[in-house]
């Protein structure tokens, strides 16, 4: 599932992949994956992000419809 | 015995080969580059991508005894052996480079095609010099062998390198994946 707030984020702040990439310490093709849910970033590179984005877990990583979901089912 | 050794032409090539690996990595060992680091994402594929080569040289192998049982030993012969090598090592170059894996974070991909294309050529050249001299089949064999690799190599990071510039853009605003 793509991370749209993730992406978003990103954006807010005017930065690109690649700078978002630079300042977390991975390749760009990575936050790419990230963005895209193609791959599920460890939680140190999760804070990482967040740090940089000046957000919260939560704000960026945490699907509340997908919990409500599968809490209810 | 040393003039035996030293009249193969080979022995200069593995010479100047290893000596030639020996300065790359004591100036990889002492570069302030942190020129060894692999991002996450990129550790989980290589790690796929050694799975995969051991599977394939096994493979490979199991292949060799059969065929070696049924009457062809070439797959056990040194060129065969080379061969097989050089499978697992397309094998895992070539799932590196299409998962973006290959580099590290601060290589660029403009000296690995360089370096490619070069021992491309050389092995290339000296293959055919081994065929038009009448050399030996080893010597035929593995240098055909390792220039396909390098051959296999060059294409597939050219590919990788132009499908990432052309895509860049598009996946920074969202149009395509990746």
């Amino acid at each position: 599932m793509k991370n749209l707030k993730l992406k978003s984020a990103r954006a807010a702040m005017d930065m690109s992949q690649q700078r978002l990439a630079d300042a977390v310490g991975v390749s760009r093709q990575t936050m790419n994956a990230i963005e895209n849910g193609d791959y599920n970033p460890t939680i140190n590179l999760c804070i990482a992000i967040c740090k940089t984005l000046n957000r919260t877990l939560n704000d960026l990583f945490w699907d509340e419809e997908q919990l409500h979901l599968e809490k209810h089912a | 015995m040393v003039n035996a050794i030293t009249d193969n032409g080979y022995f200069y090539v593995l010479l100047v080969f290893t000596a030639a690996f020996a300065i790359v990595s004591i100036a990889a060992y002492f570069s302030k580059k942190h020129s060894n680091e692999y991002d996450e994402r990129q550790t989980v594929s290589r790690g796929i991508a050694y799975r995969y080569s051991f599977w394939v040289i096994i493979a490979y192998f199991t292949a060799a005894a059969f065929a070696s049982r049924m009457g062809f030993p070439f797959l056990i012969s040194v060129p065969g052996i080379y061969i097989g090598i050089f499978i697992a090592l397309t094998v895992f170059a070539e799932v590196c480079v299409f998962k973006d894996a290959y580099f590290t974070l601060n290589e660029k991909p403009l000296t690995y095609i360089i370096i490619s294309g070069i021992c491309f050529i050389g092995f290339a050249a000296w293959g055919v010099r081994s065929v038009l001299i009448g050399g030996t089949d080893n010597e035929i064999g593995i240098s055909f062998t390792i220039a396909a690799f390098f051959l296999i190599l060059l294409v597939s990071l050219l590919i990788r390198v132009a499908y990432n510039k052309k895509t860049e853009h598009m996946q920074e605003d969202g149009y395509e994946e990746s």
